[in-house]
């Protein structure tokens, strides 16, 4: 039955044509790139054209998803009831994956270049698996890849982190050998690394040196020398991320290492007591954690990223604000990220500073009914060549029925060189507008006004995000803020935006 | 006087010659390569001839996509919602969009037909691939690629050879035995 179905159907075929498969090889495997594996391996029974297009990926994007049945995917573990039941899933979902992997890369060995070596699985130390994970570090390798990322944690619950001593150790042998002593010629520029460890040694370190991109994410370091012999390699790493990252307590970036080196995050690293920059080249630095010890010699790092917030231990010191002007005067641009209490704060504690070079400020402050902008003025004060202010607001409940009024403003003065304002996230409340207005008028050589109903998010590393406009705006909000800007903005030449 | 040449002179695979948007066309890299490189395309007898895959229904098409892509200010929501309209075309103007793209070396269009093309494929059985595409059915049977394949041992046998006799701690030996096997 089945047989005569498909010969009827192939004399149909016939007449019609085939044009995705005039398609060059090129794009083919570009449109399998989008496929999961499991799916682009199927594809190699369509037809005889098809059935090698599939081993010719330009990435390797290895995770559950894209290589287990459904039966196996990490979120039926608590199907089972028992501990027992559940590491027998665990191993079996393991096996599946390891064996899988392995039949797929051995379909695929004839590829000449691999792009992107992505693994997203939780391998531990010795467990099974992570000779294999190593082998698809040596392939890839071998396939002259340019970017490696290892997510070796559980995809769905980042809280599940076994504890260090089980971590998978990143083979550095493989990587950082150099070419001729059984090394490969390193092609890697980008390396993103999470739940594992990193400790080359001095003599596997050469690998590195074409790294442009380092991004680490719970590694442990092991030590400042193994932290050291890392950066001694990366002449050539313009970017550096480490995030949560364990035995780590301090960072040293000294000339002549990392004689490139841009951008600086270093993010809730829990034993870090110490950062010392002396580096001629690194532009932009940014910091989220705990008070530590700052010392910098870096007459380029002229942007500073940073969340504040009022919590006791920061509390007083409003770290680390306060440091600011004393290791960073040169700075020209910060961006804060302001918790919900931190306004009351800033009024107290800014009034003593000054940040004698900041052109470029923005702040993003949350709120939860109403954003009490009074320390804008204050924070104004403190940075007197400001040209470009942002505020990036996020209120949560609003009501937008409350009258506008002068009778609460900060005292005036007048600052000279701001030119452009930005505020996001306006959703029509009065203390919105009145800062607008205030600004409006205490700014005389204000060019531009930009009001943005949609928030912007910081998501990290230098990335923005957006949130959907609230429908209070298009009720009244819009109508409250025009009416209320276009009045003040017709007594004066600046340019108002409102979005 | 100004010294932008504001129109360029293409001629598609039936041979008929278009006056188009200096500006638009040149976001097509190939496009750019002629007129910067070799100065053509400023008259109708210099007209740069385009590759055999960008007919002339492909080319509008194509420059549709430039056009709305060039105008700045829009919004990464507004480019997406345009995107995702644009490829919403019957799989065989698809297939014909993604090689005239691709010839062009229009890489962002390349890129968002071929995954159209793969959001097609995605989730169906070779049969129903087979039966959208006119794909002929060429292959000697059984030559299915297994799914899933899984160690010959069972997983009990592996369990109690991993906890053994150690109280359930991993001995690497047994491991590496395991995997070199």
């Amino acid at each position: 039955m089945k047989n005569q179905n498909r010969k009827n159907r192939r004399v149909v075929e016939c007449n019609k044509d085939d044009y995705i498969s005039k398609l060059p090889n090129s794009i083919l495997c570009n449109i399998l790139s989008s496929l999961k594996v499991r799916e682009a391996v199927r594809t190699s029974t369509l037809s005889s054209k098809w059935e090698h297009i599939y081993a010719n990926p330009t990435n390797l994007i290895l995770d559950g998803d894209n290589i287990l049945k459904r039966d196996h995917l990490s979120s039926n573990v608590w199907r089972y009831k028992t501990e027992e039941q559940r590491s027998k899933f665990n191993t079996e979902r393991t096996l599946a994956f390891v064996s899988n992997v392995n039949k797929y890369l051995s379909n695929v060995e004839q590829v000449q270049k691999i792009h992107m070596l992505s693994v997203c699985f939780p391998f531990g130390n010795n467990s099974y698996g992570s000779t294999d994970l190593d082998e698809w570090i040596r392939f890839s390798m071998k396939k002259k890849v340019e970017e490696i990322d290892l997510f070796l944690l559980e995809e769905e619950n980042h809280l599940t982190a076994p504890d260090d001593a089980s971590l998978h150790v990143f083979p550095c042998d493989i990587v950082g050998k150099k070419e001729g002593e059984s090394g490969f010629k390193p092609f890697l520029k980008c390396l993103r690394l999470a739940h594992c460890v990193l400790a080359p040694h001095i003599s596997y370190n050469h690998g590195f040196n074409t790294l442009t991109t380092m991004d680490l994410f719970r590694v442990d370091l092991k030590s400042e020398v193994h932290l050291r012999f890392l950066l001694s390699s990366c002449s050539n790493l313009e970017w550096l991320g480490l995030c949560e990252c364990y035995n780590l307590e301090n960072i040293t970036i000294e000339n002549p290492f990392c004689h490139k080196l841009k951008y600086l995050n270093v993010s809730l690293c829990q034993q870090l007591k110490k950062l010392v920059l002396h580096n001629t080249t690194l532009e932009t630095l940014e910091y989220k954690g705990r008070e530590i010890e700052l010392v910098f010699d870096a007459p380029r790092l002229t942007t500073f990223y940073s969340p504040v917030s009022d919590t006791s231990a920061c509390h007083k010191k409003l770290w680390p604000i306060l440091k600011l002007p004393t290791v960073l005067p040169q700075m020209e641009t910060l961006i804060l990220e302001c918790s919900c209490f931190m306004g009351e704060v800033m009024k107290n504690k800014m009034p003593a500073l000054t940040f004698p070079w900041l052109r470029h400020l923005e702040v993003i402050k949350v709120a939860t009914f109403r954003q009490d902008l009074g320390w804008v003025a204050i924070i104004l004060k403190t940075c007197p060549v400001l040209r470009r202010l942002e505020l990036h607001l996020r209120t949560y409940f609003c009501c937008t029925k409350d009258e506008v009024s002068e009778s609460d403003w900060p005292e005036k003065f007048s600052h000279e060189d701001l030119k452009e304002v930005v505020i996001t996230g306006v959703r029509g409340h009065s203390s919105e507008i009145e800062i607008a207005i205030y600004l409006l008028r205490m700014a005389p050589a204000l060019q531009k006004m930009t009001i943005d109903p949609t928030a912007k998010v910081y998501l990290g590393k230098g990335k923005w995000g957006q949130e959907d406009i609230f429908e209070d705006w298009s009720n009244k909000g819009r109508e409250k803020v025009h009416k209320h800007l276009n009045q003040e903005a017709n007594s004066s030449t600046v340019e108002l935006l409102i979005k | 006087m100004k010294m932008m040449k504001p129109y360029v002179w293409l001629q598609t695979s039936d041979d008929s010659i278009q006056q188009v948007e200096q500006e638009i066309a040149m976001f097509c890299p190939l496009i750019c390569q002629e007129i910067i490189q070799k100065g053509m395309g400023s008259s109708k007898n210099c007209a740069i001839c385009l590759p055999q895959q960008v007919s002339p229904a492909m080319l509008s098409l194509i420059l549709d996509y430039c056009r709305f892509h060039q105008v700045p200010g829009r919004s990464n929501k507004e480019r997406k919602s345009y995107d995702e309209k644009f490829v919403r075309i019957d799989t065989e103007r698809l297939c014909e969009l993604t090689s005239a793209a691709d010839s062009l070396q229009l890489k962002p269009l390349v890129d968002l037909t071929s995954r159209a093309l793969a959001r097609i494929i995605e989730g169906k059985t070779p049969e129903e691939i087979r039966d959208i595409f006119h794909l002929p059915d060429d292959l000697t049977e059984n030559v299915e690629v297994e799914e899933e394949h899984v160690d010959d041992r069972s997983v009990d046998d592996l369990l109690s050879f991993i906890n053994g006799n150690d109280g359930g701690k991993l001995n690497i030996l047994t491991i590496l035995i395991f995997v070199f096997t």
